[in-house]
């Protein structure tokens, strides 16, 4: 089974993640419905290196997996959270 | 009989044999009793005895021995391989009954088929079903129906994993070791060695090696193991004598050798032909003579060694057939059905040579199954495996085409450097795939041709068939020169057409054979040819085996025991158990309707605990509501509750429940049952995206909820509550309050349509406060309410339930929540497509019915809703009403057709329709004064119902705790308390009380003996068992009780046990937290080092408790452990502060 090298947590399964498909921009709020439509409704499956939203759900955590959806070798691992400071605490 | 063993050899014939010849044991064969040694096979106990016939093969009834893939029939374990299974004392072995002639002798039928052609073969229209008609007859589906224990599956992992004992496999894995590794070792038979026993060369360097194995402290060696397949990231499943092993390694080399071919000539498959390894193995493993008067045929000059030995062990050698030069044509079978003789043919004569095993060395293939599966490659053609097979995926040894054993050694040695030399480093093992010839240049330059198929012996057809290919399917060279005249000229077909080696044996070898039959016929290259791709499991595994041990997570609220104390019928809906109905009477609706009548006329209680509850808090939590929900909810005043309805980006319905404002920054909100883990996911993805400043916290399972409902409810909340003024609150009110001295959390909401309270307490007081109630409620004649008749009453009130009467394209305008959408807000989720299809024409709607009349009762969910043209919508949800005494739905219908009073049709069958009248909802109360009032406590004759009050909890397995605590003890901690504390000042909190505030993530910083504070989270830290109490005090630390349960592990098994549970290495001694999976539920692990045994701790929801407590103390008695006491796990020195902060029951 496929392992994922999460920051922090270490190796874990896929068994313990829910995809949550790639990461991918909102289209603006002034974009033509059939643009948001295509947004909504529309997933490209060309193979490619992206970026996903994947979920390690025993410690409820997003991760940004980047992964090459030809050859399924994942790139890198990062906390989809790691962009956030909340060390702006005391 | 006078020659029963007589077929061993002297001992010193077979130096590295498996076999315990001080012991013997009885096993009967066809209802005679034979004598074996430990150790032995069933073949070869059966050929030292003198057995020759097995049983016959299935389709052509020959009559067949050893090295012919034969299956015996046992009593207890069904069909099993008589080549390798160990013989083992009182086995009861009889040959796969004979499906037509049962009564006849094997060989009297032997070239004959069982029954008509057309039964079997492919080419003249075979039928399957024939087939397995025949396969159930002779006992080859048999499976053994004795239940044993549950076979456990545990977790290892190492940093390399060497698969294959021979001689390169040794090499390889004490290389890697020399370097600092820590190495697994696998070996399908029982010792180590392979092939270089056959060598008086192979043998003396093999015992060197074998005494560096024995001095190696970092090598650990599995032997009757197989690997069944080489999966991601290097997980390969280990079967052995007591079940698999999901073995994980850094590096992974492939030893596992070359697979001999089998001769193919007339009757190549009679008793007494085998392949020169099955006679190596007879021979020298076994000490069995494979006959007394032997023919070797040799394609590779390499049979000179079995010659020299065969006659050293007394046989006498007949004839040695050199090909291509002379060929043995024709096997000859005697009146016993067995091998007699064979003719030889060469270019100038043809010999008949009298003889009773054949010897043949007819070339080899790669045994290279697991490495072509490991490439993940869409075909296999026959080339010369390379020796990086995949990313940490090496191959090494005479599988990459090494002869010698020199060569072997060398290049196991050498492989194994590079292996762990690449692993060494975590990001070494995850390095990209590097492949191809410049790296079998660095390695050694070996003759890689010899890898491929050449030097094997010529094929010989004979005009009269019975040329075997594959001996399972009973494929001839016949069967497949018509298939390939036919047009089945590519591997994946051939194999189809004919069943090619689709047997019991997966027919490593036949396949190799199929391929140059192929080649020739069809005019190819032989490395073109190919052949259907190898998949795991490269052998047969035992159903129990693969199954495993039953692992099925249930979730109980805290008020089971009473449920099921009190005549619930349970329903599982995900993995909770849930009343459906407590029976009172021998009929069922009577039951139902006698509950939803109570909740009508006097007061109910409902658990409605399986609902998801959220709490989110911080300075964001409001705005986070107002974009993900489509309702708003930052004008709300704290002390209220709204509806809260959850579309998805495409505007579809998607979940609903209730938020509550607690405070400013503080919201309480419920999901359906099934929806829990789901919202709180994607509202914590919400929160990262829009960049929010919130604390989400799951309290689905900390929180024990109910549903008091009914006009008397107010008077019964009325006699628990510790403020009186609470139950006056109004209509979708939300209070923080005390009932019966339980902080509780009182939303008045009314799903069922009646006054009601839905009551949230900590789940350790759930049972106690839901039996308060009931006591409280005695006078009132109150009664516990299950799911149906809870379904019934929110039906009459025309409630849509989100999943039932909502599919994956309902927006809320089809179902009639239009007004929970505000579409003022300026942005959330779903406003875009909710504008969209606001202004689109509707096409359906969700519409009440009812019908009157008999037909009524036949109406089912999901009948179709039909017109002239055929469907037009379905019944979603349908009930007979106890309190209107008619038939009601809701279904969906066409827009157009949505008016009240108009009818459509329902069809119930084939013939029958009904008609459906639309009427208004809510079906009952319309105005919805009932839920919003509180009318008088109405006098209802006082009840038969009395409230058992006898604690049923048969769940919890409760041994006494006299297993020994040092071998494997499992002991609830539970009690002890421990609560998070989370939120961007969650940091200054435990800073303001003392306690050390941990930087490293998961790193349990102890203080005190048992008490450790950890960091869990980027903002959220874990205290267990501190003694000082954070109240959240502080603004922006929020504080959450737990209210998992907890065990305590110890004892030396302990690793063992471990191993079984999770999946995710864990040493007890390191004080490291662990998130992951454990027995399929998503939990907590710690190494507990500093006691005088090995210990851990593990933390599950508490929902959860009887499910994880009686596996796991199932697991540790296996392991000779099981539950212990207080007093067993102190004498360890294990204390804990018994305070239970935790705690809010009794």
């Amino acid at each position: 089974m496929k392992l994922f090298d999460c920051p922090e947590l270490g190796e874990r399964p896929l068994s313990e993640f829910v995809y949550g498909g790639a990461v991918r921009a909102a289209p603006s709020v002034d974009a033509t419905d059939d643009a948001w439509a295509e947004h909504v409704f529309h997933r490209h499956g060309a193979p490619a290196l992206r970026t996903e939203w994947w979920y390690h759900r025993p410690s409820g955590t997003w991760f940004w997996v980047t992964r090459d959806t030809a050859s399924d070798a994942v790139a890198a691992v990062r906390s989809a959270s790691t962009n956030r400071t909340e060390e702006n605490a005391p | 009989m006078t020659f029963l063993m007589s077929s061993r050899v002297p001992p010193e014939h077979a130096p590295f044999e498996w076999i315990d010849r001080s012991r013997t044991l009885a096993f009967r064969f066809e209802g005679r009793t034979l004598q074996a040694h430990p150790g032995d096979s069933i073949a070869s106990a059966l050929w030292a005895a003198g057995e020759r016939i097995f049983g016959q093969s299935l389709k052509k009834r020959r009559p067949r021995g050893v090295d012919a893939g034969m299956l015996v029939r046992d009593g207890a374990l069904g069909a099993v391989p008589a080549d390798d299974t160990v013989v083992t004392a009182g086995m009861d072995l009889r040959f796969l009954r004979d499906p037509f002639a049962h009564s006849l002798p094997g060989w009297v039928a032997a070239g004959t088929k069982l029954g008509p052609d057309r039964y079997y073969d492919a080419k003249n229209g075979g039928d399957l079903r024939h087939e397995y008609a025949v396969r159930q007859w002779v006992g080859l589906t048999e499976l053994p129906t004795t239940k044993g224990a549950q076979a456990a599956k545990r977790n290892a992992t190492d940093d390399v994993l060497v698969v294959g004992g021979g001689i390169s496999g040794i090499a390889a894995a004490l290389a890697a070791c020399a370097r600092g590794a820590r190495v697994t070792l696998v070996e399908q038979s029982a010792t180590l060695g392979g092939r270089a026993v056959a060598s008086a060369d192979g043998r003396a360097r093999l015992l060197e090696l074998l005494r560096e194995t024995a001095d190696c402290r970092t090598l650990s060696v599995r032997t009757d193991t197989t690997a069944l397949g080489i999966y991601d990231d290097r997980f390969v499943p280990l079967l052995g004598p007591e079940g698999i092993t999901r073995f994980r390694a850094r590096a992974v080399v492939l030893a596992t050798g070359r697979v001999e071919l089998p001769a193919i000539f007339r009757n190549n498959d009679l008793p007494g032909v085998m392949t020169i390894a099955s006679a190596e193995r007879l021979l020298f493993r076994y000490g069995v003579r494979p006959g007394a008067r032997v023919v070797v045929m040799d394609s590779s000059k390499s049979s000179a060694l079995i010659a020299n030995a065969l006659a050293a062990a007394g046989s006498e050698l007949s004839a040695v057939v050199e090909t291509p030069g002379s060929v043995v044509e024709e096997a000859l079978a005697g009146d016993d059905g067995t091998l007699a003789a064979v003719v030889i043919r060469s270019a100038t004569v043809r010999s008949r040579v009298a003889c009773d095993a054949l010897v043949v060395s007819a070339g080899s293939s790669p045994n290279d199954a697991l490495a072509l599966g490991a490439r993940r490659t869409r075909e296999a053609v026959f080339e010369p495996v390379s020796r990086l097979v995949a990313s940490g995926v090496w191959a090494t040894g005479s599988l990459v085409g090494c002869s010698s054993v020199d060569e072997r050694i060398a290049d196991g040695a050498r492989v194994a450097e590079l292996a762990t030399e690449r692993s060494s480093t975590p990001s070494g093992a995850r390095e990209s795939v590097v492949r191809g010839p410049d790296l079998d240049a660095e390695v050694t330059p070996t003759v890689m041709a010899r890898a491929a198929l050449l030097e094997c012996a010529p094929i010989v057809a004979h005009s009269e068939g019975g040329c075997f290919v594959d001996l399972d399917e009973d494929v001839e060279l016949g069967d497949l020169e018509v298939a390939i005249a036919e047009g089945f000229d590519v591997s994946a077909l051939l194999s189809a057409y004919t069943k090619l080696g689709r047997g019991f044996s997966q027919s490593k070898a036949s396949h190799a054979q199929a391929a140059r039959v192929l080649s020739e016929k069809s005019h190819g290259l032989l490395a073109r040819a190919g052949r259907p791709l190898p998949r795991p499991p490269v052998r047969p595994v035992a159903m129990r085996f693969l199954a495993g041990r039953s692992l099925h997570p249930r979730r109980r609220t805290p008020m089971h025991a009473f449920h099921v104390g009190n005549g619930a019928e349970l329903l599982i809906a995900d993995d909770w158990e849930r009343p459906a109905v407590y029976r009172r009477s021998n009929d069922r609706q009577s039951d139902v309707g006698a509950e939803v009548r109570t909740v009508r006329t006097g007061v109910g209680i409902i658990d409605v605990g399986t609902l998801g509850k959220l709490e989110i808090a911080g300075p964001d939590a409001a705005r986070l509501l107002d974009h993900v929900y489509t309702g708003r909810f930052s004008d709300m005043s704290a002390g209220t509750c709204r509806y809260a309805l959850l579309c998805d980006e495409s505007g579809t319905v998607v979940d609903d429940g209730v938020a509550a404002r607690l405070a400013a920054d503080r919201f309480y909100v419920t999901t359906t049952t099934s929806a829990s883990a789901v919202v709180y996911r994607e509202m914590s993805r919400w929160a990262l995206e829009l960049g929010l400043e919130v604390v989400l916290t799951n309290l689905t399972g900390a929180i024990a909820a109910m549903n008091l409902a009914g006009p008397s409810s107010r008077a019964v909340l009325a006699r628990v509550a510790d403020d009186a003024a609470v139950v006056d609150c109004p209509y979708l009110a939300a209070r923080e309050t005390m009932l019966a001295g339980v902080p509780s959390r009182l939303l008045r909401v009314g799903f069922v349509g009646e006054l009601g309270y839905e009551l949230h307490v900590p789940a350790d007081a759930g049972l106690r406060t839901w039996q308060r109630l009931l006591d409280a409620g005695h006078d009132a004649d109150i009664r516990p309410i299950g799911v149906e008749a809870q379904r019934a009453l929110r039906l009459e009130k025309g409630h849509v339930i989100v999943g039932q009467d909502t599919d994956a394209l309902s927006s809320p305008y089809d179902v009639g929540l239009g007004w929970a959408v505000k579409m003022q807000k300026p942005s959330f989720v779903s406003r875009r497509s909710l504008a969209i299809r606001k202004a689109r024409p509707k096409e359906r709607a969700l519409v009440g019915f009812v019908v009157e009349g008999q037909d009524g009762k036949d109406v089912r969910e999901c009948h179709l809703v039909v017109d002239e043209t055929g469907p037009v919508g379905r019944v979603t949800s349908v009930i007979q009403s106890p309190t209107l005494g008619k038939t009601i739905g809701l279904a969906f219908v066409p827009a157009g057709a949505a008016h009240p009073g108009a009818s459509f049709t329902i069809r119930l069958d084939r013939e029958r329709r009904t008609l459906a009248r639309i009427a208004p909802t809510p079906f009952y109360d319309p105005e919805g004064a009932r839920q919003r009032l509180d009318l008088a406590m109405s006098m209802v004759e006082n009840s038969r119902w009395t409230v058992t009050r006898d604690r049923v909890d048969g769940d919890v397995a409760a041994q006494p705790g006299h297993a020994r605590a040092e071998i494997l003890g499992v002991h609830d901690v539970s009690r002890i308390g421990r609560y998070v504390v989370k939120g961007p000042f969650a940091r200054a909190a435990l800073a303001s009380v003392g306690t050390p505030v941990p930087d490293a993530f998961f790193e349990a910083a102890p203080c005190g003996p048992w008490a450790f504070v950890a960091r869990t989270g980027r903002t959220e830290f874990w205290l267990e068992d501190l003694g000082v109490k954070l109240d959240g005090a502080i603004a922006g630390a929020y504080v959450y009780d737990r209210q998992d349960v907890s065990l305590l592990l110890t004892g030396s098994r302990l690793p063992d046990l471990l191993a079984e549970m999770t999946a995710t290495p864990v040493d007890p001694g390191v004080p490291r937290l662990h998130l992951t999976d454990v027995l399929r539920v998503s939990s907590m692990i710690l190494g507990r080092p500093g006691y005088a045994v090995p210990a851990a701790q593990v933390w599950f929801d508490a929902t959860y408790r009887m499910y994880v407590t009686n596996t796991v103390t199932a697991m540790a008695m296996e392991l000779g452990g099981g539950w212990v006491s207080n007093d067993a796990v102190s004498a360890l020195g294990f204390h804990f502060s018994d305070q239970s902060g935790g705690n809010h029951g009794s």
